[in-house]
């Protein structure tokens, strides 16, 4: 069986430069066409139901807002051992399992992707209301190509799409 | 000397639930919660088209996505008088039951059972003897020797790895701790087992709304889920029988191991069923509608006042004049211009950010009220509802479970008990095994319904000239939430959520009324200030999720939850 592989966008789309995850993958989504199989698809903000979504993938490909010391719209790319290097701090927060500690709960019951890349950006304002900061909204090209590049990594041709299609981006209209 | 602990946040990603608690002689004299986000979201839809609200009402959360969206879609059919196919009604109550058994096992293992098991104790377990003591409890086949000594092996590779892995940052070894190592193996192992059954209850959802965490198939007037019994892409006979067989693995769990888990931890800690009365209004609406014009409900809903189960006074529907009128937020101490309590079809959400002050604003969460008074939500409020009621299945669960515990803490565990903290948790044990019930029901009034050969599923809205208001209301995972909104010629003119966790983290009123955190944490105790662990039980007992995620990942560790004891 060929390996399962997914690209996903997480974020909050109602909460400024948080809507680059789910901003990048619809992008991607509309002018590259992926191998049969590779999922793509903007999470939001999955919490909770994060360990379904991850569960049992080879690979995954996670883009997200990211809090760096580095100007806004920057792309970092971070991999299991970057996102897992930073121990949870004291567990006062009941709604913990994020990404890190979701990668740690499938470890334990051997369901984690072995490989894991995430394509953060720094974002600038992350208040709720609509509209990506310029510096991020100049970033959305240079984020999907980073994409590509962790997929091409993996093994992953991606095809541009004669026609492309027009990124559905409902909450910005 | 009294001390002062602030733990902010509390709740991570959800948004920003701050605690301060004034502890003196080892006892919580004083609480207070806030949130530290504003909520603006209500703002971004003035304007917007009333059938498009559901998708930008769903992402106001990280955690309780699909019950906005079914929420928003009821508030403008309520406008609209609108009625709502059978099959509509059926396809949303087995998303919201499904989307339900997922949230309440997550709660108890992923969420907050660590707050009472402690996973380095798994390493002094007999994994013969938590076999046998799990074995006695129930006929899980989950729980043979072979598989307790397996997950003994998981957890002692982790320990000797010197990284505990998801388990790092919990409170071992704490002396509020006091798990036999073989019950804390149980748990463990059960942990790790809701893992996977967690995610077969979440398949339904995607299944029925197309994606998760964002269902895509809900409308005002119905659902989008095509029914053709001869089409492979529609909903079908192959397609019900699928939901079924996921039904069939997370039901099992439900039953036999989340819902004995809760009662024999609850039962190591009988002291905890004194501890985080609070509120003891209750508020939760009826659920699960029947008909089409949602007059009948599965699940009963209404208000208890002061604990007084014979004063229960159902609600009957979103049209009852005494929930419609009944629901009240104040901003004296939230972070908004205005005070005085304001009805949800009048609110205003304009910031006035003070900073926070014990005596002032201090919080961007409203104070919701009921009848003019502080109401808790949440599973223990429904349960109560439906205890008072009488409906059978929540007397058949709640009665099973006072005997479990009962039967463990070797004292007679009464109604009475479950206003605590540990109440709550039992309480969500009770409603998630009613619920476990409750869709099979529901599956087969949905099989029966298409087979029969009805496939509607949608009725057309039509907004009419001028000004109407409705109001959509459901009894969610962490209590009763309800959607207001006001629509002029056919666009959202005042749009407000009154959510579980407002009702729960609610500040002060105008009368200096705490909310149910602040009142449930008077007289905890906590023995290491610099742990709060019997802070954070009592907190996490009502599942807090504060509305609004944002969901930036902190590459650099910062910004983690802190406590601070001054």
């Amino acid at each position: 069986m060929s390996s399962r592989i997914a690209v996903y966008g997480i974020g909050n789309v109602l909460a400024h430069d948080d809507a680059v995850g789910p901003s990048v993958v619809r992008m991607l989504d509309a002018e590259w066409q992926l191998p049969d199989g590779v999922i793509v698809e903007d999470l939001g903000t999955p919490a909770i139901e994060l360990p379904t979504h991850l569960s049992g993938l080879d690979a995954v490909v996670l883009v997200d807002a990211v809090s760096a010391s580095a100007a806004p719209g920057t792309i970092r790319i971070y991999g299991r051992d970057e996102i897992l290097a930073h121990s949870p701090g004291l567990r006062i927060s009941p709604h913990d399992p994020a990404l890190r500690e979701t990668l740690l709960m499938l470890d334990v019951i051997g369901e984690a992707p072995a490989v894991v890349a995430l394509v953060g950006v720094v974002a600038a304002e992350t208040e709720m209301g609509i509209g990506l900061s310029q510096a991020v909204s100049d970033a959305l090209p240079h984020a999907v190509e980073a994409v590509l590049g962790e997929l091409a990594k993996l093994g992953i041709d991606a095809t541009r799409r004669r026609q492309p299609l027009a990124a559905d981006l409902w909450w910005a209209a | 000397m009294s001390k002062r602990i602030t733990i902010d946040p509390i709740t991570r990603i959800e948004g920003h639930l701050r605690i301060d608690v004034e502890v003196d002689n080892g006892q919580v004299q004083k609480a207070w919660a806030s949130s530290t986000m504003w909520r603006g979201i209500e703002k971004i839809l003035l304007g917007r088209d009333p059938r498009e609200a559901w998708l930008f009402t769903q992402r106001f959360c990280g955690v309780c996505t699909t019950v906005h969206a079914l929420t928003s879609v009821r508030a403008v059919e309520d406008a609209l008088d609108l009625d709502i196919p059978l099959n509509a009604q059926y396809i949303r109550n087995l998303i919201m039951i499904a989307h339900a058994l997922h949230d309440h096992v997550v709660h108890f293992y992923q969420l907050s059972a660590l707050d009472w098991v402690d996973v380095t104790q798994v390493l002094k377990a007999d994994p013969a003897k938590a076999s046998q003591i799990a074995e006695s409890l129930t006929d899980w086949p989950g729980n043979s020797t072979k598989q307790m000594a397996a997950v003994k092996e998981k957890i002692k590779a982790l320990v000797e790895s010197g990284q505990l892995g998801p388990f790092a940052h919990g409170y071992w070894g704490h002396p509020a701790m006091k798990l036999p190592p073989e019950v804390n193996l149980i748990a463990v192992s059960h942990y790790l087992q809701a893992l996977e059954y967690q995610r077969y209850a979440n398949q339904v959802v995607a299944m029925l709304g197309g994606k998760t965490p964002h269902i895509q198939n809900v409308a005002v007037g119905g659902v989008a889920n095509a029914i053709n019994l001869d089409s492979e892409a529609a909903l079908n006979v192959d397609r019900l029988y699928a939901m079924k067989a996921l039904l069939d693995k997370v039901i099992p769990f439900v039953q036999n191991v989340y819902f004995p888990d809760v009662c024999v931890v609850a039962g190591f800690y009988p002291e905890w069923f004194g501890i985080g009365k609070g509120v003891t209004n209750y508020l939760s609406v009826p659920d699960l509608p029947l008909n089409e014009k949602s007059t009948e409900y599965d699940l009963p809903g209404g208000f208890i006042p002061n604990g007084d189960l014979a004063a229960f006074k159902p609600i009957k529907g979103t049209k009852d004049p005494y929930w419609r009128r009944g629901v009240t937020e104040d901003s004296t101490h939230a972070y908004y211009t205005g005070g005085g309590p304001l009805h949800p079809f009048q609110g205003e959400t304009n910031p006035n950010f003070t900073d926070w002050k014990e005596d002032g604003k201090y919080s961007w969460v409203k104070a919701p009220r009921f009848e003019g008074k502080a109401a808790q939500v949440g599973p223990l409020a429904n349960v109560l509802a439906g205890y008072a009621a009488g409906n059978p299945l929540m007397k058949k669960y709640v009665d099973l479970a006072l005997d479990k515990i009962s039967a463990i803490a070797k004292v007679k565990a009464t109604p009475d008990m479950l206003h605590s903290t540990l109440g709550r948790h039992g309480a969500r044990a009770v409603r998630t095994a009613v619920l476990s019930e409750l869709a099979l029901k529901h599956w087969q009034l949905l099989t029966d319904n298409v087979l029969k050969g009805d496939t509607k599923i949608f009725n057309q809205p039509v907004f009419p000239k001028g000004e109407i208001e409705g109001v959509g209301f459901h009894e969610a995972p962490r209590g009763a939430l309800s959607h207001w909104v006001v629509i002029d010629n056919g666009k959202i003119k005042n749009y407000q959520a009154v959510v579980p966790t407002t009702w729960n983290a609610s500040p002060r009123d105008d009368k200096g009324v705490p909310g149910p955190y602040e009142a449930a944490l008077l007289n905890n105790p906590v023995a290491q200030p610099d742990h709060p662990l019997e802070v954070v039980r009592t907190i996490h007992s009502f599942d807090p999720c504060m509305a609004c995620a944002v969901h930036t990942f902190d590459a650099e560790g910062k910004n983690l939850a802190r406590v601070k004891v001054q």
